[in-house]
């Protein structure tokens, strides 16, 4: 349960890098930043018919403990045409808990386009039946303590762009799964001024598909502190997809590894106020075969 | 033998100084990188249950190392000017490198709840300090009625603020620790008053004191020392050369510390202060006896050969003696002991052989001094103080069994005073009431909920066992228990249970309880982390097993003994089925060392009487004679934990090795008075008249040799650790009392039971017999 939002971080990065298109060929680390964060949607906004999940979450901890979880994901990018088309998206997860003491939990995040908006969170907490949306300072796409991953770290939600200078270290091929990937090796450091996670991180970047298959992050005395590492891809709608990460805080040994176990589009889209936050305890998995 | 050995040195005097020189420099480098180990915890063995059980704990729930740093206003806190350094504080110290996360009253997050959301942000607006009387008085009514910050952050009576820092993984605690101390100085002006503690703070003050305490004790019992080789030689060089080797053996025993890395504890750290005190007497004797022999005009390679070989003996019997003490400490229970008694024994045999190889090469090429020693070997059997030493020992054996009478009425009297004795491990019981390190504490214990902390693990041995409402109900029921034994604050899941209830329900406080459903339980506990929230020590990720944690006020051993008694009958009454619940943190491992600190002492007394008495026995070649020397140092132990239950004095880690070193040290003055009576007797066989010459002449030696020593003990009584201070104090006083013991029971007793091994050596007796037995066959 200590990493609770770390699986719906987690889980939200694996639907964003499901959806994630390809782009131009880049010539610079910063360019390819960008077309990593460009591709960055929930839900195919091209597609407009939403996403289902089926996600399992293992977190082992370095003492010796397991947790494990599983979800159904409902997400969709839906666009506002009275907004500006820079700013005109905005991607809902709906994380529903199958299983447990939990079973019935919802947890539903909106992340508008525009970078003057917030994103939003509510919990719908079934056995008293109520919905809280839950309002905080801090960035909530920022780090869990303790987690073993984040959702910047799988998919930089915290916009890499913004703290991150980016250089080509080099191109290579490294061996996802039974395949070998073409990817580039970035070097990511923080750009002055800015409070990151990491005084430096090393990414590799698909050259096809711009989705992370590794990332180092190191701490301010060189110490390699978190590992992401993509396991194994799948194939969805002609697109190369992550089925598999596992995340290692290698400061505390805690693993964590998140499995894609299904993915398909709803039948007929998903309807309309599925992601408003006074419809949560309305959503019923068993009607989208979950 | 020995005088084909000293011959070899005087004869290679340049060479062996040399030699000695060489790996003194190679030893001195490692000297720079010794390092201390002031972790009371890694004192313990780590088979100790109580360590066990707190290394478990640590490795399932991580450390949860704080450091505290407390604001303490005369007009409490609620005002601009205290406010705003409370907000510089916060602010500075979470910008320091190495610091994680910083918890202040005004930047804590803090639960607030509505209809429709739950709202997570820091106590005061924006985290900064509220400028105008209406927004400081509704801050303080905001944050004293939150009872998770009331106690902690905040005194109960607005007083006092305190600041919780906990610093990054792989920082470096002393660093961090060191920058926050130099911000709290430079923002903690008057007039408030700013204080730090928590236990990063307390191993750097710890580390502190010791390094402080060097800079002052070696000059000190430098100074002792010289003055008390000057005059005894009245010369230089008697000054420098016995310095000198004891200066060497220091080198010998820490340089390979630092090879070996191994740290330098709290205990050992006195060991030079100890080494000069004892070491130096070794250089002395051999120096003394030297210079009566160019006295009597023997040339000078004969001089050192001859007086080298002559008190060998005596030199190597006081040392083993010492060394055997010392080495008694490996039958305690502690290895903090065991590694103390290895070092000390390994220094002063250090000392000793270097002494039988530096003094008599020095000696030899050195030009010898003026011969002018007549005088005080007349002195020896003359002087006011021998004629004084004759006729107490005259005294006591004329009348013996009245003497010893009233000995044994004394002893009766301090046996009566011993079961007063007490026990303290703590850090305030080392440390004492004004060391910084303990004030900080006491700012905690007047103003917040306590600087003590126990902790009770309650292990369901179950994923989410912790989520059942009926045991968070037995849980509240042990933390209202806790609270009678005088606990004043308690944290644990059942508060963040109760807690988000309450918020989650728009602070209805109906809501302030554990949900009847288990489900319940477990979807609040989700909401906890979906705000960020970590449970540390609360629970474990699966939920099988948490912490109880418990804040009091300092107490003393005895305290600390019962409340763990009690607690643990609590628990066994209580927690049966299937649920373990144990106490696991500070308290129960302070309270375990403290009993092992009486076991440790126990067994040290008995294996040091063990070890000495045994290697007197073999020395003299008589049992009895073992026996009759350890007499005084038994009345002197007696009498030093009698003097340490009547004056409160408590048995501590420095107190425990009381009886070690006193049974090495001490030994000598019976030994030597016991051999002095034995040569005497010889003389004409009058019991009376061989204890006064005995006592005139082996008596002066006697005093100014425990005077010596005692003296340099003393030094300690300047030390910065009160356990030191009264350790100081009470081994000045055990050499006084087994010094005069020796010159005052023993002559009762051998007059008294008037051994064989007096008039005819065992030896001699074993010798004839077997002449005979050669003689007949």
């Amino acid at each position: 349960m200590k990493c609770i939002r770390n699986v719906l971080t987690a889980a939200a990065a694996i639907t964003i890098v499901v959806c994630a298109t390809a782009a131009a060929f880049a010539v610079t680390g910063d360019d390819i930043l960008n077309r990593m964060q460009d591709t960055f949607s929930i839900g195919g906004a091209d597609s407009g018919e939403g996403i289902l999940l089926s996600i399992a979450v293992l977190n082992q901890y370095g003492s010796g403990i397991t947790t494990d979880y599983n979800l159904a994901v409902a997400a969709e990018t839906i666009i506002d045409p009275k907004k500006p088309s820079d700013a005109d998206e905005t991607s809902h997860a709906l994380m529903y808990f199958v299983g447990g003491d939990d079973e019935g939990m919802i947890f539903l995040l909106s992340t508008p386009e525009a970078k003057s908006e917030k994103s939003r969170m509510w919990l719908y907490i079934s056995s008293f039946g109520l919905t809280k949306e839950l309002v905080s300072d801090e960035d909530q796409s920022g780090n869990f303590a303790g987690s073993t991953l984040s959702y910047a770290d799988i998919a930089g939600a915290g916009d890499l762009r913004d703290d991150y200078s980016a250089t080509i270290l080099r191109e290579e091929t490294i061996v996802v799964g039974s395949e070998e990937r073409a990817v580039w090796v970035l070097e990511l450091t923080p750009k002055p001024g800015v409070d990151t996670d990491y005084a430096r991180m090393l990414l590799w970047v698909d050259k096809e598909e711009d989705m992370f298959l590794r990332l180092e992050g190191y701490n301010a005395s060189g110490a390699r502190t978190k590992e992401i590492v993509v396991a194994s891809l799948g194939t969805f709608e002609d697109r190369r997809i992550p089925d598999v990460m596992v995340g290692r805080d290698l400061e505390t040994g805690d693993v964590s590894t998140i499995t894609l176990s299904g993915i398909r589009r709803p039948a007929g889209g998903l309807p309309e106020g599925t992601f408003d936050p006074a419809n949560l305890g309305r959503f019923d998995p068993s009607a989208y075969g979950f | 033998m020995m005088r084909g050995v000293f011959t070899w040195v005087v004869d290679h005097a340049r060479w062996v100084i040399g030699a000695v020189g060489l790996i003194t420099i190679a030893l001195a480098v490692p000297l720079f990188s010794l390092e201390t180990n002031v972790d009371f915890a890694s004192y313990m063995s780590a088979k100790d249950p109580a360590y066990v059980l707190i290394k478990n704990a640590e490795d399932r729930y991580g450390s949860q190392t704080l450091l505290m740093v407390a604001v303490i206003a005369p007009d409490g806190i609620f005002n601009v000017e205290t406010l705003t350094k409370i907000e510089q504080l916060e602010t500075r110290f979470a910008e320091t490198p190495g610091v994680e996360e910083v918890q202040g009253p005004l930047s804590q997050d803090v639960i607030a709840s509505s209809a429709a959301a739950l709202d997570v942000g820091p106590a005061a607006p924006d985290g900064r300090a509220p400028t105008t009387p209406e927004a400081i008085a509704a801050y303080r009514e905001r944050i004293l009625s939150m009872e998770s910050i009331r106690g902690l952050l905040i005194a109960e009576d607005g007083s006092a603020a305190a600041i919780l820092i906990r610093m990054e993984r792989d920082a470096s605690e002393f660093d961090v620790t060191r920058a926050i101390r130099e911000t709290m100085n430079e923002v903690g002006t008057p007039p408030e008053r700013f204080s730090i503690s928590g236990e990063p703070y307390m191993m750097l003050s710890l580390t502190e004191s010791i390094q402080g305490d060097l800079v002052v004790l070696i000059p000190i019992i430098l100074a002792v020392m010289c003055l008390v080789l000057f005059l005894t030689s009245r010369t230089l060089r008697g000054v420098w050369i016995p310095l000198l080797v004891v200066g060497l053996s220091v080198v010998w025993t820490f340089g390979p510390m630092g090879l070996l890395g191994i740290k330098v504890s709290i205990i050992t750290f006195i060991l030079p202060v100890l080494l000069l005190a004892i070491g130096i007497a070794y250089g002395i004797h051999i120096m003394h006896r030297y210079d009566e022999a160019i006295a009597l005009g023997k040339p000078r390679r004969e001089a050192v050969i001859e007086s080298a070989t002559a008190i060998s003996g005596a030199v190597v019997m006081a040392g083993l003696t010492t060394v055997g003490g010392f080495l008694s400490l490996l039958t305690c229970y502690m290895p903090l002991f065991r590694e103390f008694g290895v070092i000390a024994a390994i220094g002063v045999a250090l000392a000793l052989v270097l002494a039988l190889l530096v003094v008599p090469a020095l000696l030899a090429i050195l030009p010898p001094p003026t011969p002018r020693l007549k005088i005080h070997a007349k002195a020896g059997t003359n002087g006011r103080l021998a004629e004084g030493l004759g006729a107490i020992a005259g005294g006591v054996a004329r009348r013996p069994r009245s003497f010893l009478l009233v000995v044994g009425v004394v002893v009766v009297g301090l046996a009566v005073a011993v079961p007063l004795l007490k026990t303290d491990s703590s850090m305030a019981a080392f440390l004492g009431q004004e060391h910084p390190a303990i004030l900080g504490m006491t700012d905690f214990d007047r103003h917040f909920s306590g600087s003590e902390q126990l902790m009770i693990e309650i292990d369901t041995g179950r994923k989410d066992g912790l989520k059942s409402p009926e045991l968070l109900e037995e849980m509240l029921d042990l933390e209202a228990y806790l609270r009678t034994l005088g606990v004043q604050k308690t944290s644990s899941i059942t508060d963040l249970v109760r807690e988000l209830n309450l918020r989650f329900h728009a602070d209805d406080p109906t809501f302030h309880a554990i949900p009847s459903e288990r489900k319940q339980v477990s979807q609040l506990l989700a909401l906890f982390s979906f705000q960020g929230g970590d449970f540390g020590t609360v629970a474990l990720p699966d939920f099988s097993a948490g912490e109880i944690a418990g804040y009091y006020p300092r107490a003393d051993g005895e305290t600390k003994a019962k409340l763990v008694r009690d607690i643990r009958a609590y628990l066994r009454e209580h927690f049966t089925e299937g649920v373990k619940a144990e106490m696991v943190g500070p308290t129960q491992l302070f309270d375990s060392m403290s009993r092992q600190l009486i076991r440790s002492m126990i067994s040290n007394i008995y294996s040091s009487a063990i070890i000495v008495y045994l290697i007197v026995a073999a020395i003299m070649g008589s049992l009895v004679a073992g026996l009759i020397c350890l007499i005084p140092l038994a009345f002197t132990l007696l009498a030093i934990f009698a003097v340490m239950a009547l004056s409160g004095i408590t048995l501590n880690i420095a107190s425990a090795t009381i009886a070690s070193i006193t049974m090495g040290t001490g030994i000598d003055y019976a030994i030597h008075f016991v051999s002095r009576y034995r040569t005497e007797m010889a003389v004409d066989g009058d019991r009376v008249r061989s204890a006064q010459r005995a006592a005139r002449t082996a008596g002066r030696a006697i005093l100014f040799n425990a005077g010596a020593v005692g003296a340099g003990f003393l030094v300690l009584s300047v030390s910065r650790f009160m356990a030191f201070r009264s350790f100081g104090g009470l081994l000045g006083l055990a050499m006084a009392a087994s010094g005069t013991a020796a010159l005052t029971i023993i002559p009762a007793v051998l007059v008294t039971l008037r051994p064989r091994f007096v008039t005819t050596p065992p030896w001699s007796r074993l010798r004839r017999s077997w002449e005979s037995r050669t003689k007949k066959a």
